[in-house]
């Protein structure tokens, strides 16, 4: 119906739309399509009254006027499904754990804040792997979400809901949030555009904590324009999350030198049809005129085993809090610690307590030196090494992802299966610069009759960076 | 992959009992046949060599973001709200188990 926020906001200008119609529009297809697809875990009903506000504020409105509000408001009327691990006061935010099923939010995160002033409309929260922990919403305590583009395939996750309600017209953008790929990932297996911005561009508050020395929130569309858009409004210092930095100056660059990391993605357990996409990207921006060169980074190689050393590591910590006695359920027994132990191993699903347990090995006595520790300081010379690289180069190509997304059930029994699809994106977490997925457009396949499932293109760039990731993506 | 791990169930029932969750059988097997893969994929950190130079280099000790210990007024969050969001509470506090037996 409605292809991105410009297009939106011209036919609001031109009175051939209205907020409420465009609403209705993704509400008719959810509850066409949700039972089957399982993409939202809840349907806001304050939406439509919001999007009816809307239209009452654009009402014998000149068309001046109107251009005035869409200037001030940059996502006026648009309607936007949320991860369920960020909050909405008032609202349940369960990240699809039994442990919050019936949590309520205390206070907004302030990306929604941001999203709200903005214009934006929240529809409802989308479905995720349980506390973020996964790459296919298989660990969501509510069921799997299915790729609304062939259900018998995962959507991807941990943000699967948000990729997939991009994906299925069951929202115009979406938020979510990426600790090892969660964003880039799904929008790769939905044929979306995704941005996972700079560590500390955005406020994590409100945001419940996975790893915090990787987690950001970053947005999802369907066009590379509204993910800027969003990404625009949501970022910035924000004095309730330290880790926010004043955003370096965008640095305007007339020429984009493209790295890629040749050794690293020519190998096995990458796809044929993924390394086809590489060498054709390659050519196509050498046919635009970019330049295109060989770069070889040795510890990326060794990224995978850093993040699952220090993600665990963070997250035993961060888990700590659903204890039973602060929020959400509690399984009530004979004693307090008891209580602990059943409301931990009862309510939170098996990856989030392996995650835990591998966690609270690798930071145990004797281990906590030969993996921790260690980790910490590669992951700093990792960081150097790539900043190295930025000298020379403005983006660095990889794919998104080893292979196009899974069938439902393929790979949950054996976890370290599922940990190897996130090899190519965990290193913009490590190092906390910015990374995009963009769909890959194969040129030969164009008329296809095969019904080939998306892939995506990965593009990370320095420190701050982002608008040199917008210009690619134009570019291709 | 290697697995040159060798975490067994009693690890796992140690680790668990750390981590304030309870397991069943099914979960401690599963689990100690999981981390020792895992572990597998992580050892090539354990056996790559760091320098001695690399150590001394800025920016390779953590560094922590601090601001001044002064209380700040909010009005964006309640007690209330917070206490509400518990499942067990009265009035304006949490309410949680006797930690001491009373003949203690």
């Amino acid at each position: 119906m409605i292809q991105n926020i410009q297009e939106f906001h011209s036919k609001l200008i031109d009175k051939k739309i209205t907020v409420s119609e465009l609403v209705s529009y993704y509400l008719k297809n959810i509850e066409d399509k949700n039972q089957n697809l399982n993409i939202y875990l809840e349907v806001f009903s304050d939406a439509m009254d919001y999007a009816k506000k809307c239209d009452t504020e654009l009402e014998n409105k000149s068309i001046d006027e109107i251009t005035k509000i869409l200037e001030d408001k940059k996502l006026f009327g648009v309607p936007v499904a949320i991860k369920d691990n960020i909050l909405i006061k008032g609202k349940i935010a369960s990240s699809s754990s039994k442990i919050l099923e019936n949590y309520v939010a205390s206070y907004d995160a302030t990306v929604i804040i941001k999203l709200r002033d903005a214009g934006a409309i929240f529809l409802g929260r989308v479905n995720m792997d349980e506390f973020a922990m996964g790459g296919s919403t298989e660990n969501s305590a509510y069921g799997v979400t299915k790729n609304p583009l062939n259900t018998e395939y995962v959507a991807g996750g941990s943000s699967g809901g948000s990729a997939a309600a991009v994906s299925a017209d069951m929202c115009l953008v979406a938020l979510g949030s990426d600790t090892g790929g969660s964003i880039r990932q799904p929008a790769s297996y939905n044929g979306i555009s995704a941005l996972k911005p700079t560590y500390g561009s955005v406020s994590r508050h409100g945001l419940m904590a996975m790893a915090s020395s990787f987690d950001v929130i970053g947005p999802f569309s369907k066009d590379i324009e509204d993910v800027k858009k969003v990404f625009d409004i949501i970022k910035g210092v924000d004095d309730k999350d330290s880790t926010t930095h004043i955003l370096l100056e965008p640095m305007s660059k007339s020429k984009i030198k493209v790295g890629v990391p040749n050794e690293f993605i020519f190998t096995e357990g990458v796809s044929d049809e993924v390394k086809e996409s590489i060498k054709n990207t390659i050519e196509k921006l050498t046919q635009k005129g970019i330049e295109v060169i060989d770069i070889s980074i040795p510890l990326l190689k060794e990224a995978l085993a850093l993040y699952y050393i220090l993600v665990p590591a963070e997250v035993s910590s961060n888990m700590a809090r659903y204890d039973g006695i602060r929020y959400g359920k509690s399984i009530d027994t004979k004693n307090g610690i008891e209580d602990y132990m059943q409301t931990r191993g009862q309510l939170l699903g098996a990856e989030v307590k392996r995650r835990i347990i591998l966690g609270t090995y690798i930071l145990s006595a004797g281990y906590h030196d030969a993996y921790y520790k260690k980790a910490l300081i590669l992951r700093e010379k990792l960081t150097q090494d790539i900043k190295e690289k930025f000298k020379d180069i403005d983006v660095i190509l990889t794919p998104t992802t080893p292979d196009t997304a899974f069938k439902i059930g393929e790979k949950i029994t054996d976890p370290l299966t599922l940990y190897l699809a996130d090899i190519f994106t965990v290193t913009a977490n490590l190092v906390g610069m910015p990374a995009i997925s963009i769909p890959y457009k194969n040129d030969k396949d164009e008329n296809g009759t095969e019904n080939k499932m998306p892939l995506g293109l990965q593009f990370m760039a320095n420190t701050d960076d982002e608008n040199v990731l917008f210009s690619i993506a134009k570019v291709l | 992959m290697t697995t040159n791990s060798n975490i067994n169930e009693s690890d796992i029932t140690k680790l668990a009992n750390l981590s304030r969750i309870s397991l069943t059988d099914t979960e401690t097997t599963k689990f100690a046949k999981d981390l020792q893969t895992i572990v597998g994929m992580i050892d090539v950190v354990n056996s790559t060599e760091i320098s001695d130079e690399l150590l001394k280099q800025e920016g390779f000790a953590p560094t922590n973001v601090t601001r001044e210990d002064i209380s700040r007024e909010t009005d964006y969050i309640s007690a209330q709200d917070i206490v509400k969001a518990s499942p067990n509470h009265q009035d304006n506090s949490i309410k949680v188990k006797k930690i001491l037996a009373d003949n203690e």
